[in-house]
């Protein structure tokens, strides 16, 4: 084991992997004469060269394409972005090109090409160079997205990122740049995309939250994160809990009419890794009940003429556009992102804060939560 | 059009090779017309682009090539794809969206790949596929090999950054790539005129240090003998070029544009049709003696024959089953 910087982790990571495979080679803005705008390419021209650190103009797209047209001829590009925000004007490539070749070509050509970068939230930097992109790229089939937290993390993700034969998008976190860790000196040390530590799929809170706690903490930060993120992980990927009497969910055929439904928090919220977007079902999990109702809502009394049914609700929601009983009360799901600048919550503002939320939840479904663990639940959905 | 060259004298046009740039161009003429009958009957869905009326730029360039050169075109590219040796009964499976198809049924008529013939694609977005190009010449370079690229798209490339900078980007890196550009003068409905400040294609290929000629893209020899040159140039000096072909489609930009007479006159449809790639070209062949009217009778029996055995295969290729549709996301 050795003590250096995520950023020097990187570094490491490139020259094991371009000492191992010539096909690997490194091309972005700064990369090579200027030794990286963050200088995670420092001295790389110097022992492999022009041909293999390759310096280009200011030119994002041209140069993504670049690299998918090599890899298409079974290179292994390791394009710069300087900042992940200028991604988006490569995002065509990254996206129409890198994402669906593979699947266009029906199989024929794969795209080994990885996008690394910085990414997400420093110091004034202001709204153009301060962007989360991994959101975006989460929800694009074909690319894998990794954002590392820790150094160890940094090398051994982003060596399995040049081995891999698919598009990854490698986000860095530019305030982590200079965090010191212990990393694993064996040039064959791989940490294998989502499917290892838990909590390696879980990378969402190194955004805003564990950034911030490195930045707070004095004596191990990185373990600190850690540990955070396994706390998250725990909660809201591995508990469960029941879910009863949720039009749409309970009673529909496609889930086999199940009364009682054992699930986890990102059984509905599941966008992989963030979990910032919900069910794209429309369902009715009971906020529309007349037992809920507040005295400035309304309540209406419907009836069905064909079986003499009545219900009573303060919404009938997705059946006024269906005009189907079965819709009563039903409402789609909301993205999570932002949430905490989007109070109140619900279709009717029916919970004030997020806290809100937390105890209709845990009201309706039984969730049992500790103190401790409702602090890290509302954390996390302020984090979003 | 005083750029524009015509075509050199046929001293070196024998048999073989004018027959097979005929065949090649009867192939595409026909599978594309028995495409859209396809098309017409409901067998092919989604985007149906037709070539017809520009045979001769992708016959005439890619028969400059070796095997193993490459080329890569936009979403027109039923021509490239069949003039750079796929076969014809996948091509019209992968239209199809049958499980033979090229791509398995799953690229369709605008995503065409072809590994085995190094044929890497048909490109949905427009100007995309130039930067991929370069990146393809620069993989060339960078494993010290001799083959090159060329790059089909249409004018209505030149506008967007991408070919801009593609084009720096290889003329920068003096990569062995050629962007031919069929000039057909409509970007869908929007005439060059509308689109560009300078129509003179070839002409930005003067601020990126490039090589470049216009040329009569109904004149398949013509192409031959210009991009013969840039190929030979791009292979020996690692050096690119920029080939402007000027061309006519004949139908419409798509099936859902059929006359394509909203944008353009009949007249003018009219008046380019009397150039015809094809017509020309054999009338060339019979007035020089090189083919008589029994060799063309022998050349179009030949392509019928293979394109209703390309519509048979496609035909009797199945559906790709549904599980197919979350294959080839990964590789693993």
């Amino acid at each position: 084991m050795a003590v250096m910087t995520y950023r020097e982790a990187l570094n490491l990571a490139l020259r094991e992997e371009m000492r191992r495979d010539p096909r690997v080679f490194v091309i972005g803005e700064e990369v090579g004469l200027y030794d990286g705008a963050y200088k995670v390419t420092q001295g790389l021209l110097k022992e492999f060269g022009e041909q293999r650190i390759v310096d280009t103009p200011i030119a994002e797209s041209g140069f993504t394409g670049i690299g998918v047209g090599a890899a298409m001829l079974g290179l292994r590009p390791v394009v710069e972005m300087m900042t992940f925000n200028f991604s988006i004007l490569a995002l065509d490539q990254i996206v129409n090109s890198a994402a669906k070749m593979l699947y266009m070509s029906g199989g024929q050509y794969n795209i080994p090409l990885v996008v690394r970068g910085p990414g997400g939230p420093a110091a004034q930097l202001a709204a153009q160079h301060s962007q989360s992109m991994e959101t975006y790229f989460y929800h694009v089939p074909g690319l894998k997205v990794v954002r590392p937290t820790t150094p160890a993390d940094a090398k051994g993700l982003l060596k399995s990122a040049i081995r891999d034969d698919n598009p990854v998008i490698f986000i860095e976190a530019e305030t982590l740049y200079a965090v010191k860790g212990e990393v694993p000196d064996d040039p064959d040390f791989t940490i294998p995309l989502g499917q290892t530590e838990k909590w390696y799929t879980f990378t969402t809170l190194g955004d805003g939250k564990a950034d911030s706690a490195i930045r707070l903490s004095s004596e191990n930060p990185a373990r600190d994160t850690t540990t955070t993120l396994l706390r998250g992980q725990d909660l809201f990927n591995t508990r469960t809990f029941t879910i009863s009497g949720v039009a749409g969910i309970n009673d529909e055929s496609a889930f086999g009419t199940p009364a009682q439904l054992t699930v986890t928090c990102t059984s509905c919220h599941n966008t992989p890794n963030a979990g910032n977007h919900s069910v794209a079902l429309p369902l009715n999990i009971g906020l529309t009940d007349a037992s809920r109702r507040t005295s400035d809502m309304p309540l209406y009394t419907l009836v069905n003429k064909t079986t003499g049914a009545t219900v009573q609700t303060t919404d009938p929601g997705r059946a006024l556009v269906t005009g189907k009983w079965k819709d009563i009360g039903k409402f789609k799901g909301p993205i999570l992102r932002g949430l905490a600048a989007r109070a109140p919550y619900f279709h009717n503002g029916f919970a004030a804060t997020l806290d809100d939320v937390i105890s209709f939840y845990v009201g309706r479904f039984g969730v049992t939560l500790s103190a401790a663990e409702r602090t890290d639940l509302l954390h996390f959905l302020q984090s979003l | 059009m005083t750029q524009t060259k015509t075509a050199a004298p046929s001293a070196r046009l024998d048999l073989e090779l004018a027959r097979r740039l005929l065949t090649q161009m009867q192939l595409i003429r026909r599978f594309e017309e028995k495409a859209a009958e396809m098309y017409a009957l409901g067998k092919i869905g989604g985007f149906l682009h037709l070539y017809i009326g520009q045979e001769a730029v992708a016959v005439g360039a890619i028969s400059t090539l070796r095997q193993d050169d490459y080329a890569i075109a936009s979403y027109r590219e039923h021509g490239h794809c069949l003039a750079k040796g796929s076969d014809p009964r996948r091509v019209m499976a992968e239209l199809f969206g049958r499980r033979d198809g090229l791509s398995k049924g799953k690229g369709g008529s605008m995503h065409l790949f072809d590994k085995s013939v190094n044929f890497l694609g048909g490109h949905g977005i427009v100007a995309a596929h130039l930067p991929i190009a370069t990146g393809a010449a620069f993989a060339v370079k960078y494993q010290g090999g001799d083959q090159v690229v060329q790059c089909y798209f249409g004018d209505g490339a030149v506008p967007e950054g991408e070919f801009h900078e593609a084009m720096n980007l290889a003329g920068l890196w003096k990569l062995p790539v050629i962007f031919i550009c069929e000039n057909n003068r409509y970007a869908m409905g929007t005439a060059i005129h509308r689109a560009l400040a300078q129509t003179e294609i070839w002409r930005f290929a003067e601020n990126y240090g490039m090589y470049a000629e216009a040329v009569d893209g109904m004149d398949v020899l013509a192409v031959r003998d210009v991009v013969a040159r840039a190929v030979e140039r791009a292979r020996r000096d690692k050096a690119p070029a920029l080939i402007e072909a000027r061309t006519y489609r004949f139908r419409g930009h798509s099936m859902r544009d059929p006359a394509g007479a909203v944008y353009r006159t009949r007249e003018e449809v009219e008046r380019e049709r009397q150039r015809d790639p094809i017509a020309l070209f054999s009338e060339h062949c019979v007035r020089d003696g090189v083919l008589t009217e029994a060799d063309l009778a022998a050349v179009e029996k030949a392509i019928n024959d293979t394109v209703d055995g390309a519509v048979a295969f496609a035909e009797g290729s199945p559906e790709p089953p549904a599980e197919w549709l979350l294959t080839d996301v990964y590789k693993d």
